[in-house]
């Protein structure tokens, strides 16, 4: 794995700007002369020079995501695995600070497989919030950065374009009463035909008096005009931001940790539900945005006529997070990133939360992401774990897998350091030591310098991912020779 | 609301007869006063003796300068201004309220001017400059809007009469009105862009020195907005990045600088002392400046009352204003 990181940090040298290999040379320079014991100091030159690379870097992503008129062709790619939603690959989000650049998330390849859960762990800032954001495009800019050479792939849905650059409706045909399209003589299927409507809802005439006829489009049951759809993969990564909004709040949504700031304090909620609906939705007028956001807020359990024309700060936490919720369903996503949703909340309204997430993912067909340092909430949600540190992965398989046999040293100290009922423990375990600075990282195991489990070997270079089952896969050195006898 | 406003309006009286207890002690602990000073020349040359000058002191009201002096002095002015007389000014000879009612307006006029274009250009700036933090934009207007609130005003006045008047003699150094145009000679629309053509200058001059302020005011709101959790929010819910600043974030930097608008409503009517002076405009501000350095003890009183009276219906307004943008603040008890 470190040897194809490597190629590719090679490989995008090679297309960035002049100006960039000397910045990222001079960062890999210092990396290998901090020997000299001056990581900890800087001087005022090195300060500036630092300040100024930062500053280019970020101005080059942040002109790459601001292009205009960029065909689509460049970041629609494949599937690797076609029953996967996102796949995450060698990704990479770093952030160009004035003290050096903080390698946020590290080379990180996981996937979403279509309709489950995926819950990512790890302890306060080791790049799982950071991972999810890269997703929608969301990092704090214009620090924060996807380095070229990442690559997260999203199965979208998209609207299929005619020559025009219209969307296609889908129109309503005539049944027979055992359930099959009624043809004509050419073996067509009829339209259902409806009055034209103008713009203040009267019946358009033509010269003869006589209603003007149009194909009735098919609607759902708020009113809202169906049209057809195709299934298309993106870059995300590759993506100007410009076309991503586009997939942002109806393919992808996001809850937050804090329902009592996530929600704008002086727009109501149905003005802020509505909203999505009408941004996303083709064809919605106020009255069916106002019928869907009606729909979704009964499907979180709120009755929306006592919350549609409140404030947020007249509701409650647990409330808040629902209407979060809420919109995070107005556009029927197929993906929801829940960053730690229960966090702010009490242990009741948590319990209730979760049980609406599960429920709600069932009822949309979607996956969830699920951001979180719970590991009983991962247990009871999750079907895949991916445990990070550090910006990297260690360890990622099934619940069960990571549940009964942890093996990375890092994440059974995870589990220890859960408090658990019915069992008499003296003191809870917790793991020594912090997580490590982020700028100028060491090339070896970043937990070596807190695991209580260390050999020779974890002296040596960073470990690879080994493959202990189809599905479990952790990088960690102790494993490494088990790896090898099953390669003999 | 009725309670609220009720309650508010009490409050007011209370904050004025305050205010005025310490105008009026102020203005008369003043070492001299305005017979001394009118009458220092006749003194000194020996036309006039002490005992005339207290003669004459005793006229106005001012010989007493012991505490219980100074209290029957205010209690005489109060008793006069409760029955809405203001007295009569020493050194306009004309009642306090006319000279204040004449005046007020060609202050107000090119206030309000300025103060429309302040907030029109520095409101938008400062969102830009917000949004392009620490970019080229933001450090060209911090430098440029920086210069024009240091440097003191009648300086700025000055180097814009030396540039645009003198040198380039594109405006009138000064005054309201062109004396060779009159009813005669000229048409009323002729008369009325003279006099515009007048009041470009200060206005300029009084724009260029507010704009800072309020700019700075509104980049650091905007940042604070924008660094908000609601607005990532919104960013995730696919708004475009115009929508995101001028509709979510907009309406939010709004809020503190709703407080903004109590200090301008004093600011229109009380007019822009040294501006008025360097433009030798004939308004408000040039008046209590006259006055102050005068000791014109009623018109003091009355301009800086009047001043006082503005300042607290301004605060109220704002308080309205606060819950107008604000849903989570309510007017109630």
């Amino acid at each position: 794995m470190s040897e194809q990181e490597n190629k590719t940090t090679e490989a995008k040298d090679e297309n960035k700007p002049n100006f960039l290999k000397k910045a990222v040379n001079s960062v890999k320079g210092k990396i290998s002369g901090s020997k000299k014991d001056t990581s900890h100091f800087l001087t005022g030159k090195e300060a500036r020079r630092i300040a100024k690379e930062s500053f280019q870097q970020s101005r080059y992503y942040e002109k790459k995501k601001k292009r205009k008129n960029v065909s689509p062709d460049e970041y629609i790619t494949e599937m690797k695995d076609d029953k996967n939603i996102v796949e995450f690959d060698n990704l990479h989000t770093y952030f160009f600070t004035d003290t050096g650049v903080v390698k946020a998330v590290n080379g990180v390849t996981f996937s979403i497989p279509q309709g489950s859960t995926v819950g990512v762990v790890g302890e306060s800032g080791c790049g799982k919030s950071v991972t999810s954001l890269s997703l929608m495009q969301l990092v704090q800019a214009p620090q924060g950065q996807v380095i070229d050479g990442s690559s997260i792939r999203f199965k979208s849905t998209d609207y299929v374009l005619d020559e025009h650059k219209e969307r296609i409706p889908i129109y309503e045909y005539e049944m027979n009463e055992d359930g099959s399209y009624k043809l004509d003589e050419n073996g067509e299927k009829i339209c259902v035909m409806e009055p034209k409507l103008d713009k203040k809802g009267r019946v358009v005439k033509d010269s003869e008096g006589n209603p003007e006829m149009q194909p009735k489009q098919l609607r759902d049951q708020n009113g809202i005009p169906q049209f057809e759809t195709e299934e298309k993969v993106y870059d995300v990564a590759k993506m100007p931001t410009e076309h991503m909004r586009k997939i942002r709040g109806r393919e992808i949504t996001m809850i937050f940790q804090e329902p009592m700031t996530s929600l704008n304090p002086i727009f109501t909620i149905g003005y802020q539900l509505d909203e999505v609906v009408l941004l996303h939705v083709p064809g919605a007028t106020k009255e069916t945005a106002k019928n869907r956001t009606y729909e979704m807020l009964k499907l979180v359990g709120i009755i929306p006529e006592n919350v549609y024309k409140r404030y947020p700060h007249e509701l409650s936490g647990g409330m808040r997070q629902r209407v979060m919720i809420a919109m995070a369903l107005a556009c029927r996503p197929k993906l929801i990133i829940a960053d730690e949703p229960t966090t702010a909340l009490d242990v009741t309204i948590q319990a209730q939360i979760l049980e609406l997430l599960r429920d709600i993912k069932n009822k949309i067909n979607g996956s969830i992401m699920l951001i979180t340092h719970d590991l009983g909430v991962i247990a009871e949600m999750a079907d895949f774990v991916v445990v990070m540190y550090a910006g990297r992965i260690i360890e990622t398989g099934t619940v069960d897998e990571i549940f009964n046999n942890p093996m990375h040293p890092y994440t059974v100290g995870l589990q220890k350091s859960k408090p658990v009922v019915n069992r008499p423990v003296d003191r809870l375990y917790s793991i020594p030591g912090n997580v490590p600075n982020p700028i100028n990282m060491p090339n070896y195991c970043y937990f070596k310098d807190r695991c209580n489990r260390c050999i020779e070997k974890c002296k040596g270079p960073y470990p690879d991912m080994i493959q202990v089952s189809p599905t479990h896969k952790v990088a960690c050195h102790l494993y490494s020779d088990m790896a090898k006898e099953e390669n003999k | 609301m009725f309670n609220y406003v009720v309650k508010r309006i009490l409050l007011t009286l209370l904050i004025l007869f305050g205010v005025s207890v310490i105008l009026y002690g102020l203005v008369r602990l003043m070492p001299s006063d305005y017979v001394d000073m009118k009458y220092s020349a006749q003194l000194a040359q020996g036309t006039m003796q002490q005992a005339d000058l207290d003669r004459m002191k005793e006229l106005y009201g001012l010989l007493d300068n012991s505490f219980v002096g100074i209290l029957k002095g205010y209690w005489k002015w109060f008793t006069k201004f409760i029955s809405g007389d203001m007295g009569q000014s020493f050194i306009y000879g004309d009642k306090v309220s006319t000279v204040i009612g004449e005046r007020m307006w060609y202050s107000f006029g090119f206030s309000l001017v300025s103060t429309i274009f302040q907030f029109a250009i520095s409101i938008p700036l400062g969102i830009k400059a917000a949004v392009n933090q620490y970019g080229v934009l933001d450090y060209t207007v911090t430098i440029i809007v920086m210069i024009g609130i240091s440097l003191p005003t009648f300086f700025m006045a000055n180097l814009a009469i030396k540039i645009f008047a003198v040198d380039l003699g594109w405006l009138p150094i000064g005054g309201m009105k062109d004396p060779g145009l009159t009813a005669s000679n000229s048409t009323a629309a002729e008369r009325f862009f003279d006099t515009i053509k007048h009041f470009i200058l200060p206005v300029l001059v009084l724009l260029i020195l507010s704009l800072g302020g309020l700019m700075r005011h509104t980049r650091t709101n905007t940042l604070e907005v924008l660094n908000a959790d609601y607005i990532r929010t919104a960013r995730a819910k696919g708004l475009s990045e115009r929508s995101v600043i001028y509709k979510h974030a907009f309406r939010n930097t709004l809020v503190p600088l709703a407080t903004m608008f109590a200090g301008i409503l004093p600011g229109l009517f009380s007019g822009a002392m040294i501006t008025e002076e360097v433009f030798s405009i004939e308004g408000i501000g040039l008046a209590a400046y006259k006055a102050t350095t005068q000791g014109d003890v009623p018109f003091i009183m009355g301009y800086n009352m009047f001043v006082a009276l503005l300042t607290v219906i301004g605060t109220f307004l704002s308080d309205i204003m606060y819950s107008i943008v604000d849903p989570r603040v309510k007017l109630v008890k």
